[in-house]
Order: structure tokens, then C-alpha cells, then sequence
């Protein structure tokens, strides 16, 4: 029997919805622009079952990928659940299987040799496939006109990781997939793969090496030259997970590392860089410039997961959870092993950033994320007292000229991921438009904004609205119509 | 006996009142002064301080004033605080229920 009705905190906005769904003509406020055509994907978690444990991780709820369709002005919206083996096996069962976080220790004998990912990370876009996306796990590949799940994608077998990064990076310029898997021989091991794949989903190189400790390595970082790989103070090993605990812990004694390989190079050729206590989950971008490589970031002071309790016992402490755009040189003529990190603007921002895609790798100007604006009100009276708590607007960082220009997105609303678009193939970096979908909390439903990347202070520029909840959103991804074929709409709508 | 601008009660009494009338309004008035530490304008004029008018109400976990002064129905703003069951929540708690928010 389904009970959700035991969690006081699962009710209203956070209430499981539990549903698929598709409208097929949105509600708009304000004018879509007629340049924008193409499909919002988006991946996120979503309980269909209540965790087996009460202080389980919320990053393993069940995969939710949804997606907005933008033609001619009008926008239609669907939304599935992934059919993952897991999702299967727990609906076949009517309830949940799957014990904590990554520990298969803790799952129910029947579904041992079931694969236990969740896929509820990032979309991927990559040689004419769609993919649901997460650390755990092979991507999965989704009909991207249904959004039925088809299933694991091997690469043609040879992609031979366990796991499959929910960061892969995607240079611009040549179209190659830099790929990664962590703990790539099972659970708790040292090993990492690195893969090239080339624009046509070939796998072309593999390289492998093992950390310094076993930790998130959660994303990388690109360049023309580099690959970056930075990790932090989430610990695991055999003996914890054999306790049957989660299977991540923040051990504040642990030194931060990155690793530095030239993308040409291998395992043998990663150079590590130490430092002090961080929490790096997510990257915006970064260069090589000469013998110096830089990296842009909003890594966190310490542990921003308290669902990742700390190994000494210690209560989690939210002052900490704090992050920053931040500048990391790493100088390879060096002999010294740290960097110098700059905090670039004194802003607490969220860690869910974006750039140009089109820029990754190379220079840029301008990094977007969310971020809590304290002057800014919220109407508690119809929204629920949420007031300093939420994201509540969006920031264009400016690297340049060392501003931030805002977009608000109302009193008795916050904002999940945004994704940057650009107007056209050729507009110059910044020109474009900012989407993410909105949570109104006075009016129950989630709203898609859509502003310009330009002119942030003015508001968006227009509003899907739907009747509904779209569900969370880790992460979003904008994918042109030449590259998967758009879903269509229903008959009597252009498709 | 003086108010907190450094005044004095004396001011209570208006043009025209009886000398009971003034008694009565400045032994009142200073009750009030020294009361509540301050000398609202109205107690500076008036014969007897003023009731206020606005009444507090509460719906839920929140405070409502109606300063009209003559006892209008609680009328609660639109909207189905989606929210609300995050007001007691601790930080940590919320960040459990939903790390994006």
C-alpha cells in the first residue's frame, strides 16, 4: 500500500505527484519569440514509492524526465517517469525494494541482481540519442518523442565502466563526448575510465586511472587542452556500505583534490592538485592559457548535502553550505601542488550553473546560476513561509566588467536550474534567452519563464503556465530540433 | 512627571476642560506614560489616552491587522501557500526534503 501520508513534510508544493503527463497546448503569458524553436528537456527525481529509510537521500528518487516543445510560438509539455528496472521491479511489488542511497546492502534480496540506478540526474543529447543520466549507472537512452525509456546504452560495448557521469562534457567545436565513470569497477573502488566518443557515439579512446581517495567526483571541466577533475570530502568504503549505511559521508579532514590531464594524454598523466576543505559538486567552464589552466566554479565552503552526514558525528552546519563563483589557477610549471582560488563576486549562489554551451572550453564572459536575492520580497501570506529560503532569482555574472545583472521571479516564487539559449547560431556570447521553470507556491503549479539574456532586470518576456506541478529539476538542457527528432504535437498543431 | 521627548504631561490638558477633568487626564495620561514607555501624540492632546484602533488577529501561523478599526471579517489574501509546510521545518530538514528548492 502506498502511504505517503506518514511524512508531514511531503505535503503541499512537496507532495509526490505521482503522475505522467502531457498537455499538448500550454497556457502563455506574455509572446514566446518566434525564433524559438526546439525542446526543454529536463531530468529530475520524484518518489513513486516512499523511501525505504526516512532520512534516505532525496537524489534517489525516481527519475522523472520531462520535456517542453517550442514551435511556431506555441509550447506543448510532457512528462514520464523512467522506466528503469528498478521502477519496474518496485511497481511490480507495490512498494519500495531499494534501501539507501547507493548501497546495495541495504536493497531487498529479490532485487540484487536488479540494477538499482535511479536515473534522475541530466539529460544528454549525444549523436541522435537522448539520455537519462546518472552517476551509478549506464545512461539510459529515452524515446525522444515518447520519452518511453528504452534502456542502457553501452556505446556498442565498448564503454566498459560500470558508471556513466551525469557531467560529461561536449566540445563545441569537434562534437567529442569526454565521458567519465567513478568508482568505475563497483561500488567503493578507486577507479575512474575516461572516455572520448566522437560526434557519431563511436568510442574512440579509454583511459583509466585510480584517486587519491574514493569520493564524488560529481562533474569535470574542459578545455582545449585539459581535463579537470576535482573531488572532495565525501568518503565511502566497503566496510561502510557492509554497515549498511548511506553511501556517501563528509569527512571535513580530508583534503579537496583535482586532477589535471592533458586530453590527449593518460591515466599516468593526471597530476594531482591538493586543497583545503571544499565542496565541489558542479563547473561552469575553464581554459588553458599558456602553462596555466583555469577554472571557474561554485564550489561550496564544505558539505552541502546534510543527507551526507558527517563521519565524526558532527551536526551538519548550514552556514558552511555556502557557495561562491570562484576562479581556481592551477600553474603546471609549478612544483607546488595547491592553486590559488578567488572568490569573484561575494554573492552565496546556488551550484547549479550554466555558460554559452556553445563557449565551453574556451574563454567566456558570462556564468549563470540561481541564487537567493535577499531584498527581494516574498509574499508569505500566499505562498507558505519560505521567505530567505528559496531561490528566488536568476544572476548573469558578468566576468568582465564584474556585475550581476538579476532577474526576479516574483514573490511567492522560486526557480530551479536555468539554461542558457542562444538566439542563433551566430549571435555573439550572451545573446539570447534564460529559461527555467518557476515553482508559484500561492498558485500550486510550475511556470516555464523565459527571459532575455540581456535584459535580465526587466522580467521575462513570457510564462508558460501550467495547471500543474512539473515535479523537481536537477538539471535541464536545450536541444535544437536538428539534433533528436521533436516530439509532436496533437493533430491540428504544426508539428 | 515627563514623556520620553522630555516633555511634560501638563500637555494633556486641552482648552476648556474642568480642573477634574484635568486631574483625571493627566494622572491617566502619565498611568499611560509610564506604562508603556511612550507618549503617543494623541496622549499629549487628548483628555483620556485613545484606544488604538487596529485589531491583530492570527490565521494559521501568521498575523493579520485590521486597522480599520471596526472589526471587518477576516479575509484571508488568495493563494494556497504551497509552502507553509516548511515554516517549522529546520533548515536541514527542508534541504533533506528538497536540495534544489
Amino acid at each position: 500500500m502506498v502511504d505517503f501520508m506518514s511524512d508531514p513534510a511531503k505535503r503541499g508544493f512537496f507532495t509526490p505527484q505521482r503522475y505522467d503527463a502531457e498537455l499538448l497546448d500550454c497556457e502563455v503569458q506574455g509572446r514566446i519569440p518566434s525564433d524559438l524553436e526546439g525542446t526543454f528537456v529536463r531530468l529530475g527525481g520524484e518518489w513513486y514509492y516512499p523511501p525505504s529509510h526516512p532520512d534516505d537521500a532525496p537524489l534517489h528518487s525516481d527519475g522523472y524526465v520531462s520535456a517542453f516543445r517550442f514551435k511556431d510560438g506555441r509550447v506543448s509539455f510532457k512528462g514520464r517517469y523512467v522506466q528503469t528496472a528498478r521502477f519496474k521491479a518496485n511497481l511490480k511489488a507495490g512498494k519500495q525494494l531499494f534501501g539507501y542511497y547507493r548501497n546495495r546492502f541495504t536493497d531487498d534480496p529479490s532485487v540484487q541482481s536488479i540494477d538499482g540506478t535511479v536515473s534522475n540526474t541530466t539529460p544528454l543529447v549525444h549523436a541522435g540519442k537522448l539520455f537519462a543520466l546518472k552517476e551509478d549507472s549506464l545512461p539510459h537512452q529515452i524515446d525522444p518523442v515518447t520519452l518511453d525509456t528504452i534502456g542502457p546504452w553501452d556505446f556498442h560495448g565498448k564503454y566498459k565502466s560500470q558508471t556513466f557521469s551525469a557531467h560529461p562534457k561536449l566540445d563545441p567545436v569537434t562534437g567529442e563526448m569526454i565521458a567519465y565513470g567513478n568508482e568505475a569497477t563497483g561500488p567503493a573502488t578507486k577507479d575512474v575510465f575516461v572516455y572520448a566518443i566522437d560526434k557519431t557515439g563511436q568510442v574512440t579512446r579509454e583511459t583509466r586511472f585510480q584517486v587519491p581517495y574514493v569520493s564524488v567526483m560529481h562533474d569535470i571541466a574542459l578545455t582545449q587542452k585539459h581535463i579537470i577533475f576535482p573531488f572532495a570530502g565525501y568518503v565511502t568504503s566497503m566496510e561502510r556500505l557492509q554497515a549498511g549505511k548511506i553511501h556517501w559521508g563528509w569527512d571535513k579532514t580530508k583534503p579537496s583534490y583535482i586532477g589535471i590531464m592533458p586530453r590527449d594524454g593518460d591515466g599516468k598523466d593526471v597530476r594531482w592538485f591538493k586543497g583545503p576543505e571544499r565542496c565541489m559538486m558542479h563547473t561552469f567552464n575553464a581554459q588553458t592559457v599558456g602553462n596555466k589552466v583555469i577554472l571557474y566554479a561554485p564550489f561550496y565552503d564544505s558539505n552541502f548535502f546534510p543527507f551526507f552526514p558527517n563521519v565524526d558525528g558532527s551536526p551538519w552546519d548550514p552556514t558552511k553550505a555556502r557557495a561562491f563563483v570562484r576562479r581556481l589557477t592551477f600553474d603546471l610549471n609549478s612544483k607546488k601542488d595547491t592553486w590559488q582560488e578567488e572568490i569573484l563576486f561575494p554573492t552565496p549562489i546556488g551550484d547549479l550553473g550554466r555558460i554559452d554551451p556553445r563557449y565551453l572550453s574556451h574563454e567566456n564572459r558570462y556564468c549563470y546560476t540561481g541564487f537567493t536575492d535577499p531584498t527581494r520580497p516574498f509574499d508569505e501570506a500566499r505562498g507558505g513561509n519560505l521567505r530567505g529560503r528559496v531561490t528566488n532569482s536568476y544572476g548573469r555574472f558578468d566576468l568582465h566588467a564584474n556585475k550581476v545583472d538579476r532577474y526576479f521571479a516574483g514573490d511567492t516564487h522560486s526557480l530551479q536550474e536555468c539554461c542558457f539559449i542562444p538566439r542563433s547560431a551566430n549571435a555573439a556570447e550572451g545573446d539570447g534567452y534564460l529559461i527555467g521553470v518557476a515553482s508559484n507556491y500561492a498558485e500550486m503549479r510550475s511556470e516555464l519563464i523565459i527571459a532575455d539574456a540581456q535584459r535580465l532586470g526587466e522580467g521575462d518576456i513570457a510564462r508558460v503556465i501550467l495547471p500543474f506541478r512539473a515535479g523537481p529539476q536537477v538539471h535541464g538542457i536545450w536541444v535544437r530540433p536538428d539534433e533528436i527528432p521533436p516530439f509532436p504535437r496533437a493533430d491540428g498543431i504544426d508539428a | 512627571m515627563s514623556d520620553e521627548s522630555g516633555g511634560t504631561v501638563q500637555g494633556l490638558a486641552t482648552i476648556g476642560a474642568s480642573r477634574r477633568q484635568m486631574l483625571l487626564g493627566a494622572s491617566l495620561g502619565g498611568l499611560f506614560v509610564a506604562a508603556s514607555g511612550i507618549a503617543p501624540a494623541s496622549a499629549r492632546t487628548a483628555i483620556t489616552p485613545r484606544r488604538s484602533s487596529a485589531i491583530v488577529s492570527f490565521h494559521r501561523d501568521a498575523p493579520w491587522v485590521d486597522a480599520s478599526g471596526q472589526g471587518h471579517p477576516f479575509d484571508p489574501p488568495p493563494g494556497l501557500r504551497g509552502g507553509a509546510v516548511a515554516t517549522d521545518l529546520t533548515e536541514e530538514t527542508l534541504r533533506r526534503l528538497a536540495c534544489y528548492l
